[in-house]
């Protein structure tokens, strides 16, 4: 069968389409790494969440909208923690950009410099957008990503997950018992918060 | 063309300037998504520079993978379709390719933009304008995209999608539904608008089609118009070259009237050489005449006057005239001259005898002034009386010097001689013919002709009999006509016993007439006007001696004859009064009668006419007074 120049060309820019669709599908869905599993907490009077954000990463702008969403939604009362990466040796305004405003508009945020990001090594999160909830009994019910994707915002099993442990009344969800068994996880999508140091990387999905 | 003929070529043209109007629309369209391409390709790397412009490790960075997306992929998309749309415009294969690179280009944004539902509008906004190429197979082709896309997420991937992994299979239909949604409305539109685009390539092809019968008609008058100035101009020329060989025809013999008039007053001439003069004056007088009752004759016939009285008459009768008229002039030039008779003939027909006559001494008369030498020969053929309109065909044949083709063409055209050279051979005013064919047509039949050069011509008379119903039809030769008597025409001037009065301006007339009048025993006054006249009707009457007729001239100055007429018979003049003119139009007679005259004479005068009309009323006149005298009115009064 003849194949004509123009059909051949036609087939081989479909091909080339359907690669560069594939790559950056892959790309978006590509989670970071997550360090060690975060130790257990003091008692608190209501449940704790912290993410730990690079500030000048753009997906992890999604997070914060996902975590403002989350604190918005009905029945959530819960403390909130950002905590934003800084380079040991760089001032305070290195991590006051527009990630730094998204950041303290979240309802009941406490935004926070981490330099060196040790606070978050020591939560085991090794990339931005890295949520950690503690129930207010000071259990660790889940760590991980609250995107569906690299910067995407919008409706996920994660943002599902944590909605529930994020509401104080226990009649609402059993899930505070269930995630004292076996904390929930989910990717982290979003640039890596520092080089990795010697902290051994847990899960990748 | 027929109409349905008509019908299909104008569709068949419709078709035509809708294909090329829907081709030019979407090769133009093409070129505009080739520019949306670029567009978007600049603005898919400028939207990754805005929104994630480096990625991050600690404190430091790359240029994210996004800004290499936007400008590798966005740059992929963009190529083909912007080479398609500058090298295959207007073809499938481009429009197809667009529509797919659109739906790539708004995967991409949405990517880059992190998903963001509004970004998702971009899908609804290329749809729409790809409805721009009003072809649905278009619109199927992104649509088919945007479902495939959301049918095999929802299938492997549902996450990337609907967010969750408990979604039906079936949600990717309600995302398709939005699209399908649209594309409805727009293929509504597209539908309506190629409905359009056929009602107005329609509407120009029969503009077209209007414009072409309009242009065919301006081409067919103006070559109408220009067919009939170049007549016209024909026509100019040949009544130039008419006047011309006019002035000649009548500068000749009136060279002839005026030399031997000076000459004949020579006293020393004997009386043989001062009346060969005077013939040669008369001859030349009569030839004049000949010019110029040609030339009303073509007037009457062009300003339709020429009226015909169609009375029973003997063709055989007609003919032996005209023999015996042309014989001797034939005999002259040593031709013969004859007539021949096929039967079955009526012993008369309904024709204007003048009128035939005309026609049958023009076309013999032609024949003896062109043949040298042979014969000329008359041949009335068979009548077929059985026929519901029969007709009368008399040939004139010729051994003559014959005509070409395109003399045959002009020979029945007025003011056209065959030979116009000034030069030329033959005399005569070249209307002879035109004015026998105008005549035969007038009877209701033809004239025709058939000649070759030097082969003689033969002319055909054909005119109806009229009815022939208890007409005596002959089958045989009956008893040849006697020739007419030369002499007989010559009868002598009629003897006029009685005053008349003669109203005449001119004074060459006046003594003319007189002459003519004293001559034939009359005792004449004479009067320059009609005012005159009248009086001296009055004057005569008072003096006991009254006029016995009144010769009125009807052009005078004062007071014309008409007015004079019927001034006289306003005062009960019962005299014979007859019109003398020079209008021989018809309808002229008829004006000399309405105004009171008794008859009617044209000029020039022939004075045994004159005399005779002269006569005939005095004693009319004379009779109708006896009668009324005694009568027992008279008596009584």
């Amino acid at each position: 069968m003849k194949v004509r120049p123009l059909t051949t060309i036609v087939c081989l820019w479909l091909g080339l389409l359907g690669l560069g669709v594939g790559i950056i599908e892959r790309y978006a869905h590509l989670p970071g790494p997550i360090g060690s599993e975060p130790g257990a907490h003091e008692q608190r009077e209501r449940p704790l969440a912290r993410m730990y954000v690079h500030p000048r990463c753009p997906c992890s702008r999604a997070s914060l909208l996902e975590l403002a969403s989350l604190m918005s939604a009905p029945g959530v009362d819960a403390d909130v923690e950002i905590h934003l990466y800084s380079p040991a040796d760089a001032s305070d305004d290195w991590a006051k950009g527009r990630t730094w405003q998204i950041a303290e508009r979240i309802p009941r945020a406490r935004v926070l410099i981490d330099p060196e990001a040790a606070r978050a090594h020591a939560d085991g999160a090794l990339t931005s957008g890295h949520l950690v909830v503690r129930t207010a009994a000071g259990t660790v019910a889940f760590s991980g990503g609250i995107t569906r994707a690299r910067g995407e915002q919008g409706p996920s099993p994660a943002h599902d997950r944590v909605l529930p442990l994020l509401r104080t009344d226990p009649d609402q969800d059993n899930t505070l018992t269930l995630a004292a068994v076996a904390p929930a996880t989910s990717p982290v999508f979003g640039c890596q918060i520092t080089h990795e140091r010697d902290c051994s990387t847990r899960a990748k999905r | 063309m027929n109409a349905s003929q008509t019908d299909t070529t104008l569709h068949a043209r419709a078709d035509q300037i809708y294909r090329d109007g829907i081709g030019s629309s979407r090769a133009s369209t093409d070129r505009m998504f080739a520019g949306l391409m670029l567009l978007q390709w600049v603005g898919a790397v400028l939207a990754s520079l805005l929104i994630s412009p480096r990625t991050w490790i600690g404190e430091t960075s790359t240029l994210h993978i996004h800004v290499w997306v936007a400008a590798i992929l966005g740059g992929v998309i963009a190529s083909l379709p912007i080479a398609l749309a500058i090298l295959l415009p207007g073809r499938a294969v481009t429009r197809h390719c667009i529509a797919t690179a659109q739906m790539a280009f708004s995967m991409l944004l949405i990517h880059l933009s992190g998903g963001r539902i509004e970004t998702h509008f971009h899908i609804f906004g290329s749809l729409a304008f790809l409805a721009v190429y009003r072809d649905w197979k278009v619109l199927m082709t992104a649509t088919a995209i945007v479902a495939v896309d959301h049918w095999a997420r929802g299938l492997w991937w549902p996450i990337s999608v609907f967010g969750t992994t408990a979604s039906s299979n079936w949600r990717w239909l309600e995302h398709a539904a939005w699209v399908i949604f649209e594309v409805s409305v727009l293929l509504l539109a597209i539908s309506r608008a190629l409905h359009d685009a056929r009602g107005v390539a329609l509407g120009r092809a029969e503009a077209e089609q209007r414009a072409e019968l309009v242009g065919a008609l301006v081409d067919a008058r103006t070559l109408q118009l220009e067919e009939a100035r170049a007549e016209a101009e024909a026509a100019s020329r040949a009544k130039s070259t008419f006047l011309a060989n006019m002035s000649h025809e009548i500068r000749t013999p009136m060279t002839a009237v005026l030399g031997f008039a000076d000459i004949i007053q020579d006293p020393s001439l004997t009386p043989e050489q001062r009346n060969a003069h005077i013939q040669t004056i008369r001859r030349n007088g009569e030839h004049l005449l000949g010019i110029i009752n040609d030339i009303l004759d073509l007037s009457k016939i062009e300003a339709r006057q020429m009226g015909l009285t169609p009375e029973p008459c003997c063709v055989r009768t007609i003919v032996a005239e005209i023999e015996s008229l042309m014989r001797i002039r034939a005999a002259k030039k040593g031709i013969t001259l004859e007539s021949r008779f096929e039967y079955p003939q009526p012993a008369s027909i309904t024709a204007d005898p003048l009128r035939l006559r005309q026609i049958l001494v023009n076309l013999v008369g032609n024949a003896v002034k062109f043949t040298e030498s042979g014969s000329i020969t008359v041949v009335v053929h068979a009548v077929q009386v059985s026929d519901a309109e029969p007709i009368l065909r008399v040939d004139v044949s010729d051994t003559g010097i014959g005509m070409s083709s395109d003399a045959v063409a002009r020979l029945f055209t007025p003011f056209t001689q065959v030979d116009t050279s000034p030069t030329r051979r033959f005399g005569g005013s070249g209307l002879g013919l035109a004015i026998s064919r105008r005549i035969a047509e007038l009877m209701g039949g033809t004239l025709s002709v058939r000649s070759s050069p030097g082969a003689g011509s033969t002319f055909t008379l054909a005119i109806p009999t009229g009815d022939l119903s208890g007409i005596a039809i002959h089958h045989q030769p009956v008893a040849p006509l006697a020739a007419p008597d030369a002499a007989r025409n010559d009868s002598r001037a009629p003897r006029i016993e009685g005053r008349i009065l003669l109203a005449e301006d001119g004074t060459d007339n006046q003594r003319l007439i007189a002459f003519h009048l004293r001559k034939a025993g009359a005792d004449i006054e004479i009067v320059p006007n009609g005012e005159e006249a009248i009086r001296a009707v009055e004057r005569a009457d008072q003096d006991g001696r009254p006029f016995n007729a009144i010769l009125m001239d009807m052009q005078m100055p004062q007071m014309d004859g008409y007015d004079a007429t019927r001034e006289l018979r306003a005062r009960g003049c019962t005299l014979p009064i007859i019109a003398l003119t020079a209008n021989v139009m018809q309808g002229d007679r008829e004006r000399c009668i309405d105004a009171g005259c008794t008859d009617y004479q044209t000029k020039p005068i022939n004075a045994p006419s004159l005399l005779g009309c002269i006569a005939l009323h005095i004693e009319r006149n004379r009779s109708t007074t006896t009668e009324r005298r005694g009568s027992p009115e008279a008596h009584a009064a």
